[in-house]
């Protein structure tokens, strides 16, 4: 399990990386988290909203309902151009960061 | 079911009733529903998904940060004494920009200098009675205030590119998470760049005399003069070089808010900025009167070179005196 204070940086790149392909909702995007990282990162649900909240006030995602399905409707989100550059952005900026601390890593 | 839904009420209450609140509590049901209905399916037990649904909600804290930090006006004094966050595509932007402004610069640097190039040269052409004097007078002179009129149309141009970034350079902000880190490190990629720049400006610089030394001996009046024009193209090219170099590292050194930028240091720079353009002033309006008086444009460039290392002196007292205040 990985704490979530290292992680926090980057929490945006991860949902931003799962919205890329196709508009998704919040379980299956957290699902999705815990099955690529084999189960190292389990995000919490406030962690995942805050993250959508933050998102879609900075114009990266944006949310709407997506259609019936069981009798319940979820949101959806979706990614925007500018979302799409700050993920770019994000990546180099991880690269840099990796870079630097590898250095300082045994 | 129920027991999450109170779980979620509970966790609420200390949550103000608004339409984020009420959203956000919303989309973590939705969340937390999905998660319970699924670890159903895989066959766990009412008890233990409910469990693993509740240890996997996370604090509640995070999420009332997030929601009210938008929710609370900024009052007037905290707006006022705002420092600017900077981002990393913004941080790259400013770089960028001070780049491909620093060469609009450093060409108007060059044009400054060399400017009077071509009225000495005239006036060579019509020592060996080439042209008339008044010609060349005439023609080297509007070239003269040509090349200054551009070099002053390309360091306004320079100056608005870079409005807007004013904040920057008062050091009115701070980094974004890891973009110090990207800003260090670009800086060091480019250390070798700047040192080449500057050590070829100061060679040019330096060997700008040596065609005069070196052809001194013919004592040919119009073949100095050609050495006197290519002494100013090469001072010129030395001088854009230098200032290249130095925009394009000083922009680094701003975000970086290193030993020049720091808040107490600044005002100092800018007491020293005033003084650089009185001087420079009095010093043009000197070559401009004596030349005029003196009609001996030939001689008058002497200023230049003599007030460039005047000025270093002079900055350097005045640098003293100010330590002492």
């Amino acid at each position: 399990m990985i704490s979530s204070d290292v992680i926090r940086g980057y929490n945006d790149t991860i949902i931003l990386y799962l919205v890329w392909e196709g508009p998704s909702y919040g379980y299956e995007i957290s699902k999705r988290i815990k099955e690529l990282s084999s189960e190292k990162y389990i995000i919490k649900e406030t962690t995942l909203y805050s993250a959508f909240n933050r998102l879609e006030r900075n114009g990266y995602i944006t949310s709407f309902s997506g259609d019936e399905t069981n009798g319940r409707r979820r949101t959806y989100y979706r990614i925007t151009e500018s979302g799409r550059d700050y993920y770019r952005e994000k990546c180099r900026e991880w690269n840099i960061t990796k870079e630097v601390i590898e250095k300082f890593i045994i | 079911m129920e027991i999450i839904k109170n779980y979620l009420d509970t966790m609420f209450t200390s949550l103000p009733d608004a339409d984020e609140v009420r959203r956000a509590k919303e989309e973590l049901y939705q969340m937390m529903e999905d998660k319970y209905l699924e670890l159903k399916s895989e066959g766990r037990s009412e008890n233990e998904a409910i469990g693993i649904v509740i240890a996997d909600f996370g604090n509640i804290d995070e999420l009332k940060e997030e929601l009210c930090q938008e929710k609370e006006p900024m009052t007037f004094a905290e707006k006022e004494t705002e420092v600017k966050k900077v981002s990393l595509s913004q941080a790259r932007e400013y770089v960028e920009s001070v780049k491909r402004v620093s060469v609009f610069f450093a060409a108007g640097v060059m044009l400054c200098i060399c400017s009077p190039a071509f009225l000495i040269f005239l006036s060579g052409l019509s020592e060996i009675h080439l042209i008339g004097e008044n010609v060349a007078g005439c023609l080297g002179l509007l070239m003269l205030f040509g090349c200054i009129a551009i070099a002053v149309a390309l360091f306004l141009y320079s100056d608005s590119c870079m409005s807007g970034n004013e904040y920057l350079k008062e050091g009115n902000f701070i980094l974004d998470d890891g973009v110090g880190i990207y800003v260090e490190n670009e800086k060091k990629g480019k250390r070798q760049l700047f040192s080449t720049l500057r050590i070829a400006g100061v060679i040019l610089c330096i060997c700008s005399v040596m065609p005069l030394l070196g052809f001194s001996f013919l004592d040919n009046g119009f073949i100095s003069i050609i050495t006197v024009c290519l002494l100013l193209l090469l001072v010129g090219m030395g001088a854009a070089l230098l200032s290249c170099a130095g925009k394009m590292e000083e922009s680094y050194q701003i975000l970086m808010k290193e030993e020049d930028f720091k808040r107490d240091v600044r005002k100092k720079k800018k007491q020293k900025e005033r003084l650089s353009s009185v001087y420079w002033c009095m010093i043009t309006a000197v070559y401009l009167g004596w030349s005029f008086w003196s009609r001996s444009w030939g001689i008058t460039w002497i200023i230049w070179p003599v007030a460039g290392v005047l000025y270093g002196a002079v900055s350097s007292i005045f640098s003293a005196i100010l330590r002492e205040d």
